[in-house]
């Protein structure tokens, strides 16, 4: 049995303008020690998703509805204090800005400790050897003395790997990775992927990566969701997004990743705008800015169907197949520089 | 942190140099001849003239600010009084309590109510409470002390006979003849200060209802929040140790400057509760032309003033260790 | 003496946007309506014991009798001292004139009028801490402490005509020559004649005190005294405690074992105070806004009006509130303007500004309470005849509109007042400016000779019981000098000089009543002022007090004062 099993997941906000369906019905599996990934842009869904599972939604205006299984248990169905105890624990979950993700007026050091100290009722000593552990595992320099400063003393690489640290420190079967690397340069952010993959190999936790770069999802997921809108698009593996993705959107991912070899004089951006989750459009969602649209888009939504030959990998799309497989060879030479 | 307490100190001096000589100015803009107000309406100008020479009035600008300041900072002397030839650090000595007891009360007071209201609202943003609250608040900013100490006072002191009308019991050594203040010296204190207190509190505990509820639902939206809250700590927790330890920041820095502002407004509530405190005498001394009890309280008000805003700072400095190691 | 310009501003009036009592030299009207506990009559019999409570806006100036200055502290040394000549404790007229107290009787005086001679009484005892009697150097030593340049005392000014008191001033005499005490006979010698002068040895001032008691330029803040109390402690701001005398042996009625003070109390919350029962009198004034309330509740408008329930009193103290003319300045300096503006102003509208009792319109220039008040109706007091004044202008030939400069006080009543007095003078064709000052300033500014202003709005409270201290001291031209001045219409007028001087040189009744004349006298034909109002002491007991003794001189009769058992 896969570790979280989500179906038909739905987070609406309440707002005085109306209500938004940030999360309009969202399935998938994460199998334990795999990492899946979810790709999509700011307002698809995705961040929204995790918070959801993990219970972290304001609770007021919020309306949810669908299942979460984990370990067995339906998190969308204990809220409260029962979540709460496996939040950090079972689960736990990493966020964008490292830099303004942890108490400023607390210890780096009592912040690792409050998390062991939460769940577990250990002698202070015994939550400080375990953070301290934690520290050096993720690579900090003189994690003795690191302790006692602050989080201002620390840059945003090591901030993050703090985070890291105090994700990993109950061993949670499940680490859910909210955009880890998007505030980091290029060097650091090469340096928390590779240690977050060793982590997992360590401490066999199953890893959530939101990410919107296509990059990072080719360096670590073994499964991948597209989301737009709210929705998914496309799920798939690894193999299967990356050398035959069915839907426009994807397209359009792959299409605005500048590529290794410096052809690219210009970027291609997927023109338009986010969809408005208050008001969005008929149809198909993704209609008003996919290059193939045709009439059907524009007023009747497609279903998530499997890709045939396929049944993992599922597409929400009326185009025909033919259509698809034309872009999957455009894209496999201009993109990805070889034929499969 | 050294080189900011340094810093801190030597601006406390400079802006004490400042107060107190533009204070000082005071003596020779103002066009009231205090030797003809000391002499008596009946004093020929003669006696006027013999006044004017001992109080040293016949000297000029310079030669007084130098014989001032000399006193002020070799004798320790804020001058004599011109009303009644008290020294005025004699007026200060027993009023500075007064105004203390007064002023650090009320504060207690403020804080006690603001916190509890503005940190609920900040939860429930929209509730009944929080409407009520706000509504609370506006009539708090609105009212005059004076009003609501002569309501409080009349209700309250008067009709219900729950608390006295008016008047102030020293905790230790209470001088003879208050017959108002027989018994615990200490309960008769604080209970002759409930209403004053209650009084000064209200303006206050209004500004900060609206400034903690503010910075506790900015704090609530803080990333670090919710990586508390994502790490399963208890919402109380949370709270406590994460949003509210880092919501009273700014209430600290606030505290400070509004010492010296409640040291103002204390003037309404020390005259309507006949409290002997600096205020009132502050007043007193000006509609006297009795500079130098006015002079002399305004540079002991400053030197208070200065101190705890020094205070403060440095109490800021240590809560907040982004400033402490810097 | 001074009612301390500005501490009779009610600060809670201020802020509460009630009226003012008027301040120092400032003035209302009285009324002279009936009040009192006793208005007529000595202080009747009461229980001794219990402790009278007195309230203060205002803590009194000094406890020493060298300095004090103040209505209130005069109102308590009159309870405390034992001087040579003293007020009996009576309402009334009978309450202003002197009796003998610690002399045996009122003094011989010297053929040359110069010189008097007093014969001390013996046996009389301090109060404690003191241990000593009461001599003839007792006088000597507290006029010579009075004189004490370090002392600095305002009374140095009261008895600048003692021989030798200049000198003794200067330093160059060890002591005051005109000043001698041998075995129980004090004599004084003046420079000249004055018989105001046992008026003014009757001050607070020359009150007996200890021969040890130190010259203290700060004031000491207890002493020893030999009337029938003493003060017993004073904290400055706080309160005050005043004992019954043990030692004293005379007749004067020393009713409440203690009389307590306390300072600061808002009258406001001094009137809630005192209607609980928690004090029994508010020592300086009631809130100007709650007078009719109490007036008609506890006061002489009230079912309780004279009878022992009473607990709200009106009287009129020596006081005079008036308008001077500036008699060196155009226009002004005709007498028939001057007149003119004494039939144009309202003065019952004015006195209304004050508040109700706060006084009784007038048109003389002495009150009603001085000896030898002549009462006449020299002008309207039930409002502005215009007719007249205007007839006043035409006759001498004044052409209008003129303008005038009025000067007067920024708190209330005083600009509303100001406002009635424009209107009314508008109605003869004086168009008058007004300029408000503080009260220290006016009073300041008034003082100086050449000053640009027409009218001054003015009171005077007497110091003492004589007109002296009215017409000399107010109008006196021969006293004029640079600044300083108190005689605000700049009267210099020869013919009247010579009068006022005579006068001051008389005694006994011929004194009183020449001065009486020369009261009708001027405000009939020079008419320098424009007298307006007497004003009216406003007081408020508690209902557990009696013996309500209204004094003529002093306003309250504290130790005549009983706690109703």
């Amino acid at each position: 049995m896969a570790l979280l099993e989500v179906r038909d997941l739905k987070t609406h906000f309440t707002t005085d303008d109306g209500v938004v369906k940030a999360v309009d019905g969202v399935s998938f599996s994460v199998e334990k020690g795999k990492t899946l990934a979810i790709v999509g842009e700011s307002g698809s869904g995705k961040s929204v998703t995790c918070l959801t599972v993990m219970g972290l939604n304001p609770r007021r205006g919020v309306e949810i509805s669908g299942e979460a299984l984990f370990n067995g248990r339906d998190l969308i169905k204990l809220r409260g204090e029962e979540l709460r105890k496996i939040r950090g624990d079972e689960m736990s979950m990493i966020f964008q800005d490292p830099m303004t993700s942890l108490n400023p007026v607390h210890t780096i050091g009592g912040q690792l400790r409050e998390a062991v100290l939460v769940h577990e009722k250990v002698p202070k000593q015994q939550a400080n050897a375990r953070a301290l552990e934690m520290l050096k595992a993720v690579g900090i320099p003189r994690a003795e003395t690191r302790m006692d400063d602050y989080p201002h003393q620390f840059s945003g690489g090591m901030r993050q790997r703090v985070m890291i640290a105090m994700a990993l420190i109950n061993n949670p079967d499940l680490l859910i990775a909210d955009e880890p690397t998007t505030a980091l340069d290029v060097t650091t952010q090469a340096q928390i992927i590779s240690l977050m993959t060793r982590l997992q190999r360590d401490f066999g936790s199953a890893i959530i990566l939101i990410t919107h770069d296509l990059g990072v999802v080719a360096e670590t997921a073994d499964e991948v969701m597209v989301m737009y809108a709210g929705r998914a698009v496309e799920r798939a593996d690894y193999k299967g997004l990356f050398y035959e993705p069915h839907h426009p959107y994807t397209w359009g991912l792959m299409d605005s990743m500048p590529t290794l070899s410096g052809e690219d004089t210009e970027l291609t951006p997927i023109p338009g705008t986010p969809p408005s989750l208050l008001r969005p459009p008929e149809g198909c969602k993704f209609n008003p800015r996919c290059r193939f649209v045709m009439d059907i888009c524009r007023t009747e939504e497609p279903e998530l169907k499997e890709v045939p030959g396929s049944p993992a990998h599922l597409e929400r799309c009326h185009l025909d197949e033919a259509v698809k497989q034309a872009e999957i060879e455009r894209i496999a030479t201009e993109r990805l520089g070889a034929v499969s | 942190m050294i080189r900011y307490l340094i810093r801190r100190l030597l601006w406390a001096v400079v802006l004490f140099i400042a107060v107190t000589a533009v204070t000082y100015a005071l003596f020779f803009i103002v066009p009231a001849d205090p030797a003809r107000i000391m002499a008596g309406k009946s004093a020929s100008p003669a006696e006027v003239e013999r006044v004017r020479k001992a109080l040293g009035l016949d000297d000029p600008i310079y030669i007084q600010y130098a014989h001032f300041l000399k006193k002020l900072v070799i004798e320790g002397s804020l001058g004599t009084s011109y009303a009644n030839r008290q020294e005025v650090n004699d007026i200060v000595k027993s009023a500075a309590p007064v105004t203390a007891s007064l002023v650090f009360g009320g504060m207690i007071v403020w804080l006690l109510i603001a916190f509890p209201v503005g940190v609920y609202s900040a939860l429930r943003p929209r509730s009944k409470t929080d409407r009520a609250a706000m509504v609370g608040v506006l009539i708090g900013i609105s009212a005059h002390p004076v009003w609501i100490g002569l309501l409080l006072s009349y209700f309250f002191g008067y009709r219900w006979q729950v608390t006295p009308i008016q008047g102030y019991c020293e905790v230790f050594s209470p001088p003879p003849g208050q017959s108002q203040c027989a018994g615990f010296p200490i309960w008769q204190w604080a209970y002759h200060l409930i209403l004053p207190w209650i009084t000064i509190a209200v303006l206050y505990a209004a500004f900060y209802v609206r400034m903690i509820r503010s910075n506790t639902m900015e704090t609530l939206n803080e990333d670090y929040v919710r990586t508390a809250r994502a790490k399963g700590v208890k919402e109380s927790t949370v709270l406590r140790s994460h949003v509210l330890r880092n919501a009273i920041l700014p209430v600290v820095t606030m505290l400070g400057m509004d010492l010296a502002l409640a040291l103002g407004g204390a003037i309404f509530t020390e005259y309507v509760f006949g409290l002997p405190g600096l205020g009132k005498e502050a007043v007193d001394s000006i509609r006297r032309f009795d500079y130098p009890t006015t002079v002399g309280i305004t540079v002991f008000a400053t030197v208070v003033v200065i101190t705890f805003n020094l205070l403060v700072d440095i109490l800021y400095a240590y809560i907040d260790p982004r400033i402490r190691l810097s | 003496m001074r009612k301390r310009p500005s501490l009779w501003l009610s600060l809670a009036a201020l802020l509460v946007g009630l009226g003012l009592l008027v301040s120092a030299c400032g003035s209302s009207s009285s009324n002279s309506s009936s009040s009192g506990g006793s208005t007529t009559g000595s202080a009747g019999a009461g229980q001794k014991g219990g402790t009278v409570k007195v309230l203060l806006a205002d803590d009194t100036d000094y406890v020493d009798p060298a300095l004090a200055y103040y209505q209130i502290s005069w109102q308590f040394e009159y309870s405390t001292c034992l001087k040579l000549l003293n007020y009996p404790d009576s309402a009334g007229d009978a309450g202003s004139q002197l009796i003998p107290e610690a002399a045996e009787a009122l003094p011989e005086v010297s053929a040359d009028g110069k010189t008097y001679t007093f014969t001390v009484k013996s046996g009389l005892k301090f109060s404690p801490p003191s241990t000593e009697e009461v001599t003839a150097e007792t006088f000597k030593f507290v006029i010579e402490r009075d004189l004490n340049p370090k002392m600095q005392s305002p009374a140095a000014s009261f008895i600048s005509d003692i021989v030798g008191a200049d000198d003794y001033i200067a330093g160059k005499a060890k002591d005051v020559k005109g000043v001698v005490a041998s075995g129980n006979k004090l004599t004084i010698t003046l420079n000249d004649v004055a018989p105001d002068f046992l008026s003014r040895i009757a001050m607070p001032f020359f009150c007996a005190i200890p021969t040890d008691t130190p010259i203290e330029p700060k004031g000491v803040k207890s002493v020893a005294s030999a009337g029938p109390y003493y003060v017993a402690s004073w904290t400055p701001n706080r309160s005050m405690i005043i004992k019954r005398n043990p030692n004293y042996t005379g007749d004067r009625p020393a009713f409440p074992d203690e009389i307590q003070y306390q300072m600061g109390v808002e009258p406001d919350q001094a009137v809630l105070e005192v209607k609980q029962g928690n004090a029994d009198y508010i020592g300086d004034g009631t809130p100007p806004a709650q007078n009719a309330e109490l007036g008609s509740t506890l006061g002489p408008d009230s079912p309780v009006n004279g009878t022992d329930k009473q607990q709200f009193f009106v009287n009129p103290i020596l006081s005079v509130s008036y308008l001077a003319m500036n008699t060196t300045r155009p226009n002004f300096d005709n007498e028939a303007v001057r007149q003119a503006v004494n039939f144009a102003i309202d003065r019952q509208t004015i006195l209304d500004q004050s508040g109700k009792y706060a006084g009784t319109p007038s048109d003389q220039m002495l009150p009603p309470g001085i000896p030898g008040f002549q009462d006449e109706d020299i002008y309207p007091l039930d409002g502005p005849d215009v007719a007249t004044a205007k007839q006043k202008l035409s006759d001498a030939g004044v052409t209008t509109p003129i303008n005038a400069v009025l000067y007067t006080c920024d708190t209330s009543p005083c600009p509303e007042r100001a406002q009635v007095i424009q209107d009314n003078l508008k109605a003869i064709g004086i168009n008058v400016t007004i300029k408000r000052f503080d009260r220290n300033i006016q009073f300041q500014k008034e003082g100086v000779k050449g000053e640009p202003f027409d009218i001054a709005d003015e009171g005077w409270f007497a110091d003492y019981a004589d007109p002296y201290d009215f017409i000399n001291i107010l109008l006196d031209g021969s006293n004029i000098q640079k600044t300083g001045n108190v005689n605000f219409a700049y009267f210099t007028d020869p013919e009247w000089q010579t009068k006022m001087a005579d006068a001051a040189k008389l005694s006994g009744d011929e004194r009183f009543s020449t001065y009486g004349q020369l009261d009708v006298d001027i405000s009939k034909g020079p008419a320098p002022w424009a007298s307006r109002s007497n004003s009216n002491q406003i007081d408020l007991f508690s209902s557990r007090v009696g013996g309500i003794t209204f004094h003529p001189v002093y306003s309250m009769i504290l130790n005549a004062l009983y706690v109703k058992q």
